[in-house]
């Protein structure tokens, strides 16, 4: 029973050669690693450790290279854009012409679209006339949508470059809308302030020019008065302009 | 709203699937035509709309196809960046890069410059405050 449970287990086991990360074999390949003056990401050289050390294991293997399978499908390791005759369908349009984002692929779509219109009206011809023959049809309007996609795609890299770019000018629109603002900001300010100091000199020349006359009745005191605060306030402002 | 490829390749589909809906519905609502001189068989499972439904609906698939297709070449029409070269983007992205690198370190000194002048505003009324 236990011997059946384990033949059936939904994971595999972990590798064998989990065994061997143990401490002291972790710090024997840090030591291992400054023996050989290299860095903490730098590849062990696996030549570098005699062939039966258990140290072997705990070197990681060199990156895959070439095809894998998942769940009956190929991937290959390193990217690659796929083209339709590699997936076996027609190629419609010619490939020769320029790369993707060029003119003559935009018309190479065009056509198809007119083309795949074109299919289907046939498409309806033949169904009413013999409807038995439809699979031809239905297989050119297959390759054509196929085709259609592929043009479409191969197009993306370069609207996500264009998007970029548009993304970047607004970017670069908003930063120096930024700048003008607070230059307008600044210029302002000191507009203010000159205008304040040349009121502050006409307050202090006005105060030089009349001096005070004693026989004034009371309320021309209580103005002078005022207008001395104020020529005060005016001073103050222009000494700390 | 999806960029403009996205809504390319949705109106491909979209006039794929109105391909299907058109033909699904000649096949299924059209008239039967009496074989000869015999008479026409009524068949239970089979309800025709009646010919002038049957021509208008089949005027308006036509028309959406048509439609369909008109939309999807505008949308071919109207692809961003046609003809600009790979190379071309590069440059163009670089130079972007460029100016905006510049335009930030404008906009840190306009900043500071607003700085001072807030500075100097907040000492003048600091100054006036103490009368």
């Amino acid at each position: 029973m236990a011997a059946n449970e384990e033949a059936s287990s939904a994971w595999p086991n972990p590798p064998y050669f989990y065994t061997h990360f143990t401490e002291e074999n972790l710090s024997a390949l840090r030591a291992h690693r400054q023996l050989l003056n290299l860095g903490t990401n730098d590849p062990i050289p696996k030549e570098s450790l005699p062939r039966d050390s258990p140290l072997q294991f705990l070197i990681p293997p060199p990156p895959a290279t070439g095809d894998w399978w998942s769940f009956t499908e190929q991937w290959s390791v390193e990217e690659r854009n796929v083209d339709l005759e590699y997936a076996g369908i027609e190629t419609l349009y010619d490939q020769e012409v320029e790369e993707p984002s060029g003119a003559q692929r935009l018309v190479e779509l065009r056509r198809l679209s007119k083309s795949l219109l074109l299919n289907f009206l046939e498409l309806c011809g033949l169904m009413s006339l013999n409807p038995q023959l439809f699979g031809v049809k239905l297989k050119a309007i297959e390759v054509i949508l196929f085709n259609m996609h592929h043009l479409i795609n191969q197009y993306r890299p370069h609207q996500a470059r264009e998007t970029l770019c548009m993304m970047m000018e607004e970017q670069l629109q908003k930063v120096r809308k930024e700048t003008e603002d607070n230059r307008e900001a600044t210029r302002k300010v000191n507009e203010a302030l000159v205008k304040a100091s040349a009121i502050a000199q006409q307050v202090r020349e006005e105060e030089m020019r009349e001096p005070a006359e004693s026989e004034r009745d009371k309320e021309v005191v209580e103005k002078e008065k005022a207008k001395k605060r104020d020529a005060q306030g005016w001073k103050l402002i222009a000494e700390s302009i | 709203m999806t960029d403009r490829l996205t809504q390319l390749q949705d109106a491909v589909d979209q006039l794929t699937t109105q391909f299907f809906s058109a033909l699904r519905y000649v096949g299924n609502k059209h008239e039967s035509a009496p074989v000869g001189n015999e008479d026409r068989v009524p068949d239970d499972k089979h309800h025709p709309d009646k010919p002038a439904v049957f021509e208008a609906a089949l005027s308006e698939l036509a028309r959406d196809i048509i439609v369909k297709s008109k939309q999807i070449e505008v949308l071919i029409t109207s692809l961003p960046g046609i003809g600009v070269s790979e190379e071309e983007q590069k440059n163009r992205l670089l130079n972007l890069e460029q100016q905006l690198k510049e335009a930030e370190a404008e906009r840190l000194k306009a900043v500071e410059e607003k700085e001072l002048a807030r500075e100097r505003l907040e000492s003048v009324i600091v100054n006036l405050r103490r009368i």
